[in-house]
């Protein structure tokens, strides 16, 4: 219990540390980035925490995918800005309606770096609005925070903190016991676009079926390094792993200007590039 | 795009909180001065949950260590694998260690179901690249590395010299990479003749220098004095031994034992070691002792057991006896059908060492086919004694000194296994022909499997079978031939303590049509075999195995020395949904996964008693239904013990003292939670875009969706085609637009809930007609349950079309699933 008291109290420190808090009645938004200090390559991960201290339930309309309601606007040290909603992606993600229980929290991470790009050394500034509803059983809740602003230093890239990140990403992912414990790990370590997560990737492929987003992030770095790595996972008794591999490794195969290595993928899969995909290109 | 969603329990700790200000007050103040502020992000998760059923499910890398090989002189090296998996492919990455440590890692191979493969270690040394051949050396070490939630693989070296008529066998085995201590290894030696000199390899299996003290001991225990070796990373050290043994006193220098002690973990120093005399084309492999309690996969089964999971029975010889067995000795003129020179005779010989320091009674016997017995007597051997037996005397004594045929030595020791190091075989009078014979624990087991056989080119592979039990056993011999995923079934039976030994090549020149109408293939020249109860894999045997490849043209006959126990690797209980109401009833489950990957049900079989019956009452074995849980008042539900009623046999690989037995069989464990109840909520809702939406619900069999803290649920969407899908283009638009295929998300099934968008593209002129469908699955998994393997909840189709109208040629877009629509009309 000590330890869960010192976490606790962690998370309040931490999180006002570098984040907008509304805590103006029991049920309050918070907007935090993981760090206000980052390299490039590393991920940069926005979160919102919805805390309902009330006795009784609330209903979070966040719109479609839990997302829908952020809008979020970065500036990068050139002055350049752009302004986006998480785009809408095919599949399932969290419902656009999230219930929280009485004395329950929610949280829900976001990573930026995958819609903006954070690849200049400086300050960025990211500011978010949110235009979703809290509603409980009495109606719409009044006078939430509904927008924060962050400074965020962007260093050069550090390859060593880099690799200390992913290992330390993979190694909570190898050790976890529950899910919970590997689902933000497995979030940050496939954000990084950098070959050096690539080992890092590997490893963790066949955990906890994390193979969908390793294979598409190996995809998204695609060097020859990764291209390795996909080559081993396309040798995976599990048929989804393999299946996963071949799909990144043609999607390497069709972006990339690097003959050789359309050449090797080609080989490897032994098989004809079909028309359909020529006449695509 | 990656979406964490958690809704993080916070009630506990807002009511700690509560009660708890000034610690809290002073914890924050103390954050403040220490903490950076760039370490938030995962803190804060205090979810609690029910305790996962097995922490062995999840993959997990595995490497087996060891196998010495040689390719000095003629020798031929070969790294033989094989899986015992019966439905799934494992793919193993060789690697070759070079005596200076350098590492040459080879191609992956991809074993099929119960498949075997051959990798020739010379040719992979001639085609090392320039950075490794540099460093090449004619003996070395090697690996395999793969990821599973167990170990399926069995992993041996052989090296032949056909012309000198030399083979050495030395199993590869997974070691504990914990336990940084002292650690012993004990082996025996021994003279054939005297031209015959001892020699032994040490390889550092670990990433660090290893230094071990070694010394040679002789007949009556006398030892040499303690000397140091240190050996790099993953490299070899070859140690002669011949001049340590001549420091022994003159009649110690017979048979005698080697010593290795070293501090690091265990399994870090793998030895090996071997005799021959080149002159009379004799060799014989060097015996070492091997605990195999201490492979990472016992290791967690007792971990589980420690954590009230099992009741792990005492293993056989823990306490004050041991049985073992040497199957198949020949004695006399070898069967004229074999091949072998006239006038041959063979010879069977054992020798043992106490290693203990205790003194050890052995009573042997000596066991013919048929089931007739020679008592041996009883040997004393003193705390290090080593002594080579005179078997021949002994058939003499009993009237058979002229006996041609096969034999079992079987013997009865005081103290642990491993406490009596033991070598036996039948080596022929000339001592060029040697067929050595590994010694196994007798008992009980779950099955046995034999890693690899070889049939063809002068060769044939010698299975014998002994049942050491009282009752007669009929067993299923299957012979699965190489990386084909085939098998072929001999039927064997066996009267008590009687033996039976196959040729394999004559069941395959036989071509007899087994029960499933198969025959073994001609072209087939290698692969592994099962021993199992005819009633079935994972139905207790009593039979113990031994096998030998030999060429009696070249006279070389490998020993097998790695025999695998087939038992269980972890254990199931579930009842889905868990949902049991008071004057209600529910079905739960219970089911052990075999090694091979296998989940037997054992609901019937089972005893079922529950903690509380104030609460529930559940029925047992000999009930109508074994399983079925009532309900009697309302309550916090209780604890289920089941009690498998059967013993269950620890699976085991390359270990000498098979079987290690789990007698009582006692499982004790909690109900699995498992998702459940997947619904849609609410109607879907079709956008102005066309997009269309649903939302879902799940539970915990529970009740408590944070109970479900080890599984996942999610989404595997499948398009036409192989690879990504592609969209056509026109009418979708711009090219390049692609969905991964399969598409496969997962979200934490504590949420409980999710939604599901079905988009499209831009459209794009000229529109053309198109049509496709997709095929989506919605999954779950827990990494407590099956393996983690994933289970269906509902299967849609989800189809999509541009269509044009036949009224007024414009175009329209329309997208279904379960009933519902949306659409897109005209298109723009």
């Amino acid at each position: 219990m000590k330890t869960q008291l010192k976490c606790f109290a962690l998370a309040i420190l931490i999180n006002c540390s570098h984040a907008f808090c509304s805590e103006t009645a029991d049920v309050s938004v918070k907007y935090t980035l993981e760090s206000l200090t980052t390299s490039i390559s590393e991920p940069v991960i926005f979160s919102i925490v919805i805390k309902n201290g009330t006795e009784q339930p609330v209903t979070a309309k966040l719109g479609w995918q839990g997302t829908q309601s952020l809008k979020f606007t970065v500036r990068d040290p050139d002055g350049q800005e752009v302004s986006f909603r998480p785009p809408l992606h095919e599949g399932i993600g969290p419902p656009d309606a999230i219930f929280i229980g009485p004395q329950r929290e929610f949280k829900e991470s976001l990573v930026l770096s995958n819609w903006a790009r954070f690849d200049l050394p400086g300050t960025y500034e990211v500011a978010v609005a949110f235009s979703g509803t809290i509603e409980s059983s009495h109606g719409v809740i009044p006078g939430l925070q509904r927008s924060a602003r962050f400074s965020l230093q962007v260093l050069t890239r550090d390859e060593k903190q880099l690799r200390k990140r992913c290992e330390d990403l993979a190694k909570t992912i190898e050790r976890a016991k529950f899910y919970g414990q590997v689902s933000e790990a497995a979030e940050s370590l496939t954000a990084v676009r950098d070959p050096i997560a690539v080992p890092y990737l590997q490893r963790v492929a066949a955990l906890w079926h994390l193979a969908a987003a390793a294979t598409g992030a190996l995809a998204d770095i695609g060097d020859g390094s990764a291209v390795d790595a996909l080559l081993g996972l396309r040798r995976s008794s599990d048929i989804e792993v393999s299946t996963l591999a071949v799909g990144a490794l043609r999607r390497v195969e069709r972006k990339t200007n690097d003959e050789k290595t359309k050449k090797r993928i080609r080989k490897a899969l032994d098989t004809e590039f079909s028309d359909a995909h020529d006449t695509a290109r | 795009m990656f979406i964490v969603l958690q809704i993080l329990d916070r009630v506990q700790v807002m009511r700690t909180y509560q009660s708890a200000l000034p610690l809290l007050t002073f914890l924050l103040i103390l954050c403040a001065l220490t903490v950076p502020p760039t370490s938030a992000g995962a803190a804060g998760n205090t979810q609690t949950a029910a305790p996962p059923i097995s922490s062995a499910q999840n993959t997990v890398q595995h490497e087996l260590f060891g196998g010495f090989w040689r390719i000095d002189h003629s020798f031929q090296a070969r790294l033989r694998l094989k899986s015992s998996l019966v439905a799934d492919s494992i793919t193993v990455t060789p690697v070759l260690y070079m005596a200076d440590g350098t590492e040459f890692v080879l191609s992956e191979t991809k074993l099929s179901p119960n498949g075997s493969a051959t990798i020739d270690i010379n040719n992979a040394l001639r085609h090392a690249p320039s950075q490794i051949s540099g460093h090449s050396s004619v003996f070395g070490s090697a690996s395999l590395r793969f990821q599973h939630a167990w170990n399926p693989i069995a992993g041996v070296i052989d090296s032949t010299d056909a012309p000198r008529s030399l083979v050495f066998t030395y199993p590869l085995q997974e070691f504990s990479n914990t336990d940084f201590q002292a650690q012993d290894v004990e082996g025996l030696w021994w003279k054939h003749d005297a031209g015959v000199h001892s020699f032994t390899v040490l390889t550092n299996s670990s990433a660090n220098p290893v230094t071990a003290m070694y010394r040679v001991t002789g007949a009556r225990g006398t030892g040499t004095t303690p000397e140091p070796l240190t050996i790099a990373p993953h490299a070899s050290v070859w140690l002669e031994l011949e001049t340590l043994i001549k420091e022994l006193p003159n009649d110690e220098q017979q048979v005698g034992g080697l010593s290795f002690r070293y501090t690091a973990a265990q399994g870090a120093l793998t030895v090996s070691g071997g005799m021959e005399n080149a002159m009379i084309d004799y060799s014989a492999t060097m015996h070492f002792s091997f605990d195999e309690t201490k492979s990472p996969d016992f290791r967690r089964l007792e971990a589980e057991a420690r954590a009230g999971r099992w009741s792990v029975g005492a293993k056989p010889g823990a306490g004050t006896e041991t049985n073992v067995a040497s199957v198949g000795l020949m004695a006399g003129k070898p069967n004229a059908l074999e091949g072998f020179p006239e006038g041959l005779r063979f010879i069977p010989y054992a020798v043992m060492r106490n290693v203990s320091s205790k003194p050890i009674k052995v009573k042997g016997a000596l066991n013919l086919m048929t089931g007739s017995t020679i008592d041996l007597g009883i040997w004393q051997f003193a705390p290090g004694e080593a002594r080579q037996l005179d078997l021949q005397s002994a058939l003499s004594g009993a009237g058979l000194g002229n006996f041609d045929g096969m034999l079992t030595l079987s013997f009865r020791h005081s103290g642990a296994a491993g406490e009596l190091l033991v070598a036996s075989g039948s080596v022929s009078q000339n001592g060029s022909y040697t067929f050595e014979v590994a010694a196994s624990a007798v008992g009980p087991s779950g099955g046995r499997d034999v890693p690899f056989w070889s049939v063809g080119d002068g060769y044939d592979t010698m299975l014998t079978l002994w049942n050491s039990g009282t009752v007669a056993e009929d067993l299923v011999v299957s012979l699965h031939y190489g990386n084909r995923n085939g098998s072929y079934k001999l039927p064997v039976r066996l009267a008590p303590n009687a033996s039976s030994t196959i040729s394999l090549l004559e069941v395959m020149n036989l071509q007899q049509p087994d029960d499933d109408g198969r025959v073994l293939p001609l072209d087939v020249r290698e692969g592994s075999a099962t021993i199992a109860s005819a009633k079935g894999e994972g139905q207790t045997i009593n039979a113990t195995v031994s096998a030998g490849v030999f060429n009696a043209q070249n006279g070389t006959c490998a020993v097998i020395t790695c025999y695998g126990c087939n038992g269980f690797v972890s254990w199931y209980s579930v009842v889905d949904p868990f949902s049991l109401a008071a004057s209600g009833s529910q079905q739960s489950r219970d089911f052990v996964t075999w090694h091979d990957g296998t989940n037997y049900d054992r609901t019937s079989g089972s005893s079922w008693s529950s903690t509380d019956t104030t609460i529930a009452t559940v029925q047992t074995a000999g009930q109508a239904n074994p399983g079925m849980m009532y309900g009697v008042s309302p309550g916090a539900s209780p604890l289920y013990v089941v009690d498998t009623n059967e013993p269950y046999y620890v699976s085991s690989i390359c270990n000498a003292s098979c079987p290690y037995a789990n007698p009582g069989g006692n499982v004790h464990g909690s109900i699995v939670a498992v998702p459940t109840n997947f619904r849609q909520q609410g109607a879907a809702v079709s956008d102005s875009d066309g997009n269309l939406h649903f939302n879902y619900l799940w539970d915990s069999s529970t009740g408590k969706l944070s109970d479900l803290s080890s599984c996942i649920v999610g989404e595997n969407v499948t398009y036409p085609g192989t690879g990504d899908y592609y969209w056509s283009s026109p009418p979708y638009g711009p090219a390049f637009v692609h969905a991964n295929n399969p598409t496969a998300i997962s979200f934490n099934a504590t949420d409980g809930a999710f939604g599901d968008v079905h988009s499209h593209p831009d459209f794009l002129t000229p529109y053309r007609a198109d049509g496709f469908t997709a095929t989506q699955t919605y999954r779950w998994s827990c990494s407590n349950f099956l393996a983690g393997s994933w289970q269906s909840f509902q299967q849609n189709t989800i189809d999509r079309a541009v269509t044009q109208h036949s009224f007024n040629s414009t175009w329209y877009y329309s997208i279904t699933k379960s009933g519902s629509g949306a659409v897109v009309d005209p298109l723009p």
